[in-house]
């Protein structure tokens, strides 16, 4: 089966489409709440784009802790899934991004939503795990909002700039984009890893 | 007394350095005399120095709201010899005044000026040998200054704070182009007394007795107390911040209109079905679909939403003539979307209470997203396209002057470059509400006309023996 397929088959599970249609309802709703009425100064893009990197920091830790003792190759699928999230969601950030006018250059805009993802999941990925290794994964559904809370706090609280998805939405760190990008290189090489252990595998018992 | 309190001001405003042969000096003020809330004249004297940096902090904030600082920055040449730099620097009301002059090996000049020092008066400046002389013609509030003929700059903005300058002719004569450029800058310049030969020039520039030049006005009188008392009372300046403030008025730019909510709803919500009906249904078509759509709706709605350009700028200028001269006071307006510096390449002000900074390069001004900022321009000068001209109105310009009207006479049409006519009785009409509320500060016989983000004004000849009202 191609990674086309995996994801494709992955993105229209009922969990994924029904978080996938929160998502962009909630996107919806900020736009509707922010977006002028008439004259007068458009902030939507300010609203949008922390509440879209949140959401989206939320959803790649909560599937990387829910998923991380699945297979690779599911896990590579919602690791797919979950950059459709991102895809999806562009046109919402692209809208609001054009009638703001930001001082935040568009690149940024487009392009940290991907590395954020693929990082959050990693972290949830490590946590999941963690949790599986201490039998306290019942208990996912509060660790990952609480750790992605501390990790906001520690981050405000220590001036680290490195994990808050809130503000480097809208401004550009390039310390944040540094982690991220090492969090998502390391999710990344973890699995093709793991990707390629399970193929070994499968040829030995072949 | 005087002299003892004019000299320790000029000490307090003046500090000279003198290191290894070298000197400096800053002054700031019409001989050292600063008038806060308008422009001053700035002048920086170093002698066998290198070339340095003047930079002048002043702190316009209060207890309340905290700092608010402004800046202004120049480069002063340097080299063997004296060396002498002026420019013209808006000084607000403060708090404190500082600056230093440094140079690459130290600090050349430096010093401050505490809130008591931020005199907002006008100045009553006399050139005489006895100053003192003339104390009684103006009132007892007044504060006369005694200033040095070579000390009067050739540049209207200079003579922002300064209400009258007298003229006696008994100290060395001033150059006519500094009178001039005071009396086009809106000082009443009374020239008292019979003026030696060698000042004949400057009672050319009274004319028959006395001449509208520019915003201000030549007047030559008798030598008495009485007669410069009566040349000072019925003398009525042009209110130039008030004109400037009613120039800012009404906005010149306005921020773009966003799209329509509904439409921009509309759109969201048949994409985002759209989306999720082809990843539900479509298989891996219907990612590529999904992705496909994520693309075309991306590129239009930046193409639909993104207003044309990330700062927006208008600017206006009143054109206060009088005779052949016009003082240009000029507002530019701009406004950011992104957050950011707006500048402006003029030294300028901000007439909303905002800290900037000036440089060789201009104006600059930090402003939030989505907001704009009204600049009060330096004043300058220019040649005067609206005249009264023996009795008719004229066009001396090269562009076509419109709505031409006459306060308390009536509209008067259009004229044509070089044209010139009688003003008759005309149309009263109110006018849009800006040149209206320009209107309200001008005296009656005042001429308004409109020409390209320009608006001229002629300031009626001023009453003198002979007449001359148009």
């Amino acid at each position: 089966m191609s990674a086309l397929a995996a994801v494709a088959g992955r993105a229209r599970s009922a969990d994924m489409l029904q978080l996938l249609a929160l998502y962009m309802a909630t996107l919806f709703f900020v736009v509707a709440v922010r977006w002028p009425g008439g004259a007068g100064s458009n902030e939507a893009w300010f609203a949008l784009a922390p509440t879209r990197a949140a959401l989206l920091a939320l959803l790649g830790t909560g599937f990387g802790a829910a998923e991380a003792l699945r297979p690779a190759r599911r896990r590579r699928a919602t690791a797919g899934a979950l950059l459709l999230f991102v895809v999806a969601s562009a046109p919402f950030d692209a809208a609001t991004y054009a009638a703001s006018y930001p001082a935040a250059p568009l690149w940024w805009s487009a392009g940290v939503p991907f590395l954020e993802v693929l990082a959050y999941w990693t972290l949830g990925t490590g946590l999941g795990r963690l949790a599986g290794l201490l039998r306290i994964d019942t208990f996912l559904a509060v660790l990952v909002p609480a750790v992605l809370v501390g990790l906001v706090w520690a981050d405000v609280r220590l001036g680290l700039d490195a994990f808050d998805p809130l503000t480097y939405a809208v401004h550009v760190s390039w310390r944040h984009a540094a982690v991220m990008a090492a969090l998502a290189l390391v999710g990344g090489a973890s699995h093709l890893r793991s990707g390629a252990r399970a193929t070994a595998e499968g040829s030995e018992g072949a | 007394m005087l002299l003892a309190a004019l000299l320790a001001v000029a000490g307090l405003l003046t500090q000279a350095a003198s290191a290894q042969g070298r000197e400096a000096s800053v002054t700031i003020g019409l001989g050292g005399n600063l008038v806060a809330g308008t422009w001053n004249p700035l002048q920086v004297t170093v002698r066998d120095a290198p070339a340095a940096t003047l930079s002048v902090r002043i702190d316009e904030g209060d207890l309340v709201s905290g700092p608010r600082v402004v800046r202004y920055q120049a480069a002063v040449p340097g080299g063997s010899g004296v060396t002498v730099f002026s420019d013209d620097v808006y000084v607000p009301p403060f708090r404190t005044l500082a600056w230093t002059l440094a140079g690459t090996d130290g600090v050349l000049a430096s010093g401050s000026l505490g809130a008591r020092d931020a005199d907002g008066r006008p100045l009553q400046v006399v050139v005489s040998a006895n100053p003192g002389a003339w104390r009684a013609a103006f009132g007892a509030d007044a504060r006369v200054v005694d200033v040095a003929a070579s000390q009067l700059p050739g540049r209207a903005a200079a003579y922002d704070g300064v209400a009258t300058l007298l003229i006696d002719g008994t100290a060395a004569a001033p150059r006519a182009e500094s009178v001039a450029a005071a009396a086009a800058g809106g000082v009443n310049v009374v020239l008292a007394g019979a003026l030696p030969s060698s000042q004949a020039g400057l009672g050319a520039l009274a004319g028959a007795g006395v001449r509208r030049l520019g915003a201000g006005q030549v007047r030559r009188v008798e030598a008495s107390d009485d007669a410069v008392a009566s040349a000072l009372a019925v003398w009525r300046p042009a209110e130039r911040a008030r004109l400037v403030s009613a120039l800012a008025a009404a906005p010149l730019v306005r921020a773009p209109r966003s799209a329509p909510q509904p439409l921009v709803l509309s759109v969201a919500a048949a994409y985002a079905l759209s989306t999720l009906l082809a990843l539900r249904f479509g298989g891996r078509p219907g990612v590529v679909a999904a992705l496909a759509l994520a693309v075309v709706v991306s590129v239009a709605g930046w193409r639909f939403l993104r207003p044309p350009a990330a700062e927006l700028s208008a600017q206006r200028t009143l054109m206060l003539g009088g005779g052949e001269l016009a003082l240009a006071l000029s507002v530019e307006e701009r406004l950011t979307l992104p957050a950011g510096d707006v500048s402006v390449s003029e030294p300028a002000r901000p007439l909303s209470e905002l800290p900037y900074r000036t440089d060789a390069n201009g104006t600059h001004v930090a402003l939030a997203r989505w907001h704009g900022v009204s600049l009060a321009l330096r004043p300058s000068l220019a040649e005067a396209a609206l005249r009264f001209e023996g009795g008719r109105l004229r066009n001396a310009g090269s562009a076509v002057l419109r709505n031409v009207y006459v306060i308390g006479v009536g509209e008067q049409g259009t004229l044509a470059p070089g044209a010139s006519r009688v003003v008759r009785p005309g149309e009263e009409a109110a006018g849009p509400a800006d040149v209206a509320r320009l209107r309200a500060l001008l005296p009656a016989g005042s001429a308004l006309a409109e020409g390209p983000e320009t608006l001229w004004v002629a300031l009626p000849p001023v009453l003198s023996d002979a007449g001359g009202r148009p």
